[in-house]
């Protein structure tokens, strides 16, 4: 389930550079790599190859996509402690990242601090109102904080609804 | 002319809302077709998700086979609600009419209402909530005729 909500910069993001015409390759191998086995599920890997990303890292947009996916990494690994750790981490560097928002909301959901975990959620949507992967996340939260159960009627009646005692 | 033209306006434009009210009634009016397999649309996950509930009014009408056609959407407060309520119509069936039978042609309507409950009990919060589906069937099918079917795919028109 929770990988469903973990969000991970792509490759992409830690390719982009202000002057990426003159760019030919990945300016930080490493850390492309590393997102892309996050993706693929290969997460130990993932955390090896992000790890050595952010030794290479390059300005804040890449130190802060390094981070988080740290965080994702650590925390699909069940390493609570460390997850957080980065997640803190790349929030201090960008306040304005939500992916950071949205992964640290999953860790507080993991450590029943549901409430930390919301005002997370509430951050990253401010940030990025319409990303999926907060939503995703949002309804996790509700199914832990206010579980419901779906129910379907019917209504085969000949009267009008209006009739209804 | 243009006075002839203008009374002829005026007596559509004021027979329209009688009409309208007279249609109103016959889609009201359900059909006396008795249905044998209701199938239950599935929850929309993203629905689910996001805590939406709705309602759905699916009109048709149901051939000498007891198979629903002309499937549609007479009115809908979520659209994310309107698919899965066509298939699950086009997926149920009715009693087929004797020979010699004839439909009478009036439309078939049913409702759907897609409602989220809180689960309150402690053992059943600590379940998960896609487990759960209740269903409850208002209408003219007698007990034990209409049989309940949980929609899938395959339904899918």
């Amino acid at each position: 389930m929770l990988v469903a909500g973990v969000v991970i910069a792509t490759a992409s993001l830690a390719n982009e550079t202000p002057d990426s015409r003159t760019v030919m390759g990945p300016r930080n191998p490493q850390l492309a790599d590393g997102a892309t086995a996050l993706k693929a599920g290969k997460i130990e890997d993932g955390v090896r190859l992000t790890l050595l990303g952010l030794e290479k890292a390059q300005g804040q947009r890449e130190r802060t996509a390094a981070l988080a996916n740290l965080c994702a990494g650590y925390l699909l690994l069940g390493q609570l402690d460390e997850s957080l750790g980065y997640c803190d981490q790349a929030i201090a560097v960008n306040d304005r990242n939500w992916r950071a928002y949205n992964n640290r909301a999953l860790v507080y959901m993991e450590l029943d601090r549901y409430e930390d975990a919301e005002a997370d959620i509430i951050r990253g949507q401010e940030l990025a109102p319409s990303a999926k992967t907060l939503k995703v996340a949002k309804g996790m939260l509700l199914d832990e904080t206010q579980p419901v159960s779906p129910n379907i009627i019917i209504d085969d009646r000949r009267e009008p609804a209006e009739d209804e005692g | 002319m243009k006075a002839s033209a203008l009374l002829l306006f005026l007596l559509v434009g004021s027979s329209l809302p009688a009409e309208e009210a007279s249609l109103a009634r016959l889609i009201e009016e359900n059909s006396d077709r008795v249905p044998s397999t209701t199938v239950v649309p599935e929850y929309p996950e993203d629905a689910l998700r996001d805590r939406i509930e709705g309602e759905v009014q699916v009109c048709y009408h149901v051939d000498v086979k007891g198979q629903p056609y002309r499937v549609a959407v007479r009115t809908s407060t979520h659209r994310i609600f309107e698919k899965p309520s066509k298939r699950a119509v086009k997926a149920s069936l009715y009693v087929p009419l004797e020979p010699g039978q004839k439909t009478s042609g009036i439309k078939t309507c049913r409702t759907f209402r897609f409602q989220l409950q809180p689960l309150v009990d402690d053992n059943l919060a600590a379940r998960s909530v896609f487990d759960i589906n209740m269903t409850i069937v208002i209408g003219p099918t007698p007990p034990g005729t209409g049989v309940i079917a949980a929609a899938t795919d395959s339904t899918s028109s």
